[in-house]
């Protein structure tokens, strides 16, 4: 039994997008913080 | 000596950017170690780390080289649970973050992982703890500074000593003039760096070659790969996720980042880091099952990300590899330094030696430390025995022994010192007699299993009545 291509597609693009929304996070939460002046 | 496949970069243009990202590094350590006053700021950052440095730290510290240098091997070799195996080890960060929490809650003052084992089991086990765990930072270190060397050499060409020296000493030099400081606050640049690169050169490669192509040459050519039931793959998969969470439960490199984040933010901090980490594995592994199509052919699997981004994207991938490299490497050898110095000096030095000690000589002690700690790391690094390495993975099963000792320890008030001296003692014993006499990939689950039985019995056998608030030494000074 093999995974299925649609599978491999979402695995591989799912990981590309979730990679990217996790820059997009990391400078949200970075502005944030610097904007509250609680970056430490 | 190893042969690689290809040195991608030539050694001047390696040169170069090895000086960049050196300066680069070392004048943010400085500067950022400025705001070092005290030693709750050299070594936890001042305990006031905010939601984005608290979660880049997390995730860049966890990305090491063997994230995007192993990953590409595993899905050469193991196919797509082999890429899914190795992303398991973000289960240790999404399970460490509710524990981040109680930490701080239960411990506002504490230091380290050790302080946390002495108070709540004693002595005895505290010992055994520091033996796993200082010799677990230790072969860590030693595993990153000859991957940092090798790597180096053969992106480059960079003679593998000259490579290791150089990002031992950087490491070294940023984070004894900046603490916890300096590696949180690079941390934040590496994550982004990391992350951006991964997801540029997979980009790359799903724009140059299309992805249905590849399942059908990969089906064609290596159809175990694709195979939902291939038994090495689904024991990797357990092996994988029990080391992961012993590593991530016991080491003080995450504990001290638990104690530096400000109130309330370590669970979520650890919990982001985890979806942010979960996906490196396989969009950095993925690129190593397009070989085939493209017809690239592999001699040396572990270069085998390199190549194809440098084959891809030319030399812009080449750099790009190696930034991001160098990065994940920087990011975990600072980690170490300093997670495993603060254990040496607190515990060691602090706690059995010198209780008296002004925090002022303490803060050179630290200094003297890591310097010890990475001169000793550089020597072990000096001959080039790759397979040195390897002795990472016997730290396994004794990582994975602590993982229910800790965790019962932080919930169960009945969870006892005997339970978890034994749990420490059987658990690596039978782990380490599994990892030579069956194979690696069940060491760790024998480990974690005998653990989970005998802290769980003593637990119910011979039950103890802990009292939460002996954790916080504060309270009793």
């Amino acid at each position: 039994m093999n995974f299925s291509l649609p599978f491999f597609n979402f695995l591989i693009t799912a990981s590309l997008l979730l990679l990217t929304a996790g820059v997009i996070l990391l400078l949200i939460m970075l502005f944030r913080d610097l904007k509250t002046k609680k970056l430490w | 000596m190893t042969h690689f496949q290809s040195e991608i970069l030539n050694p001047v243009t390696g040169w170069i950017l090895l000086l960049i990202l050196s300066i680069a590094w070392i004048a943010l350590g400085i500067y950022w170690g400025k705001k070092a006053k005290d030693m709750d700021g050299y070594m936890l950052a001042g305990r006031n780390v905010g939601l984005a440095f608290g979660t880049a730290t997390a995730m860049a510290t966890w990305v090491t080289s063997n994230t995007t240098m192993l990953a590409p091997q595993f899905a050469l070799q193991l196919g797509i649970w082999g890429m899914v195996a190795y992303s398991t080890a973000a289960f240790g960060l999404f399970l460490f973050a509710p524990l981040a929490k109680r930490i701080k809650r239960l411990m506002p003052k504490g230091f380290t992982s050790g302080d946390f084992i002495r108070l709540r089991y004693g002595k005895k086990v505290w010992y055994i703890f520091l033996i796993i765990s200082i010799f677990y930072g230790f072969t860590w270190l030693i595993s990153m500074g000859m991957a940092g060397g090798i790597l180096m050499n053969a992106l480059s060409g960079i003679p593998y000593r000259l490579g290791m020296t150089v990002i031992l000493s950087v490491c070294m030099i940023y984070t004894i003039f900046g603490g916890l400081y300096a590696v949180i606050g690079t941390d934040f640049i590496q994550s982004m760096i990391i992350m951006i690169g991964v997801v540029i050169v997979g980009g790359a490669v799903l724009y140059s070659i299309d992805l249905d192509t590849v399942y059908q040459d990969v089906l064609k050519d290596k159809p175990m790969l694709l195979n939902m039931l291939l038994p090495a793959s689904i024991m990797a998969i357990f092996n994988n996720l029990l080391f992961g969470i012993g590593e991530v439960f016991h080491s003080n490199v995450w504990w001290s980042r638990a104690f530096a984040m400000r109130e309330g933010i370590g669970k979520k901090a650890y919990t982001i880091a985890g979806f942010m980490w979960l996906p490196v594995p396989i969009a950095a592994g993925f690129i190593a099952l397009t070989s085939s199509s493209l017809g690239i052919n592999i001699t040396s699997p572990d270069m085998v990300g390199p190549l194809m981004a440098g084959n891809i994207l030319g030399k812009v991938g080449a750099i790009i590899v190696f930034v991001v490299l160098f990065s994940s490497l920087a990011s975990s050898i600072d980690s170490l330094l300093a997670a495993t110095a603060d254990l040496i000096v607190e515990d060691i030095f602090k706690k059995i030696f010198f209780p008296a000690i002004q925090e002022k000589q303490l803060r050179n002690v630290s200094v003297y430390v890591i310097v010890g700690l990475t001169f000793l790391a550089w020597l072990v690094c000096m001959p080039r025995i790759g397979t040195l390495a390897t002795v990472l993975f016997f730290a396994g099963p004794m990582v994975a022994s602590t993982i229910y000792p800790i965790a019962m320890g932080l919930y169960w008030k009945n969870a006892s010192k005997e339970g978890a001296f034994w749990a420490m003692i059987i658990g690596s014993g039978a782990g380490l007699i599994a990892y030579f006499q069956i194979g690696w990939y069940t060491a760790s689950l024998i480990s974690a299993t005998l653990s989970i039985i005998v802290t769980a019995t003593f637990a119910r056998w011979k039950p103890a009545e802990f009292n939460w608030l002996k954790l916080d030494e504060s309270r009793q000074a």
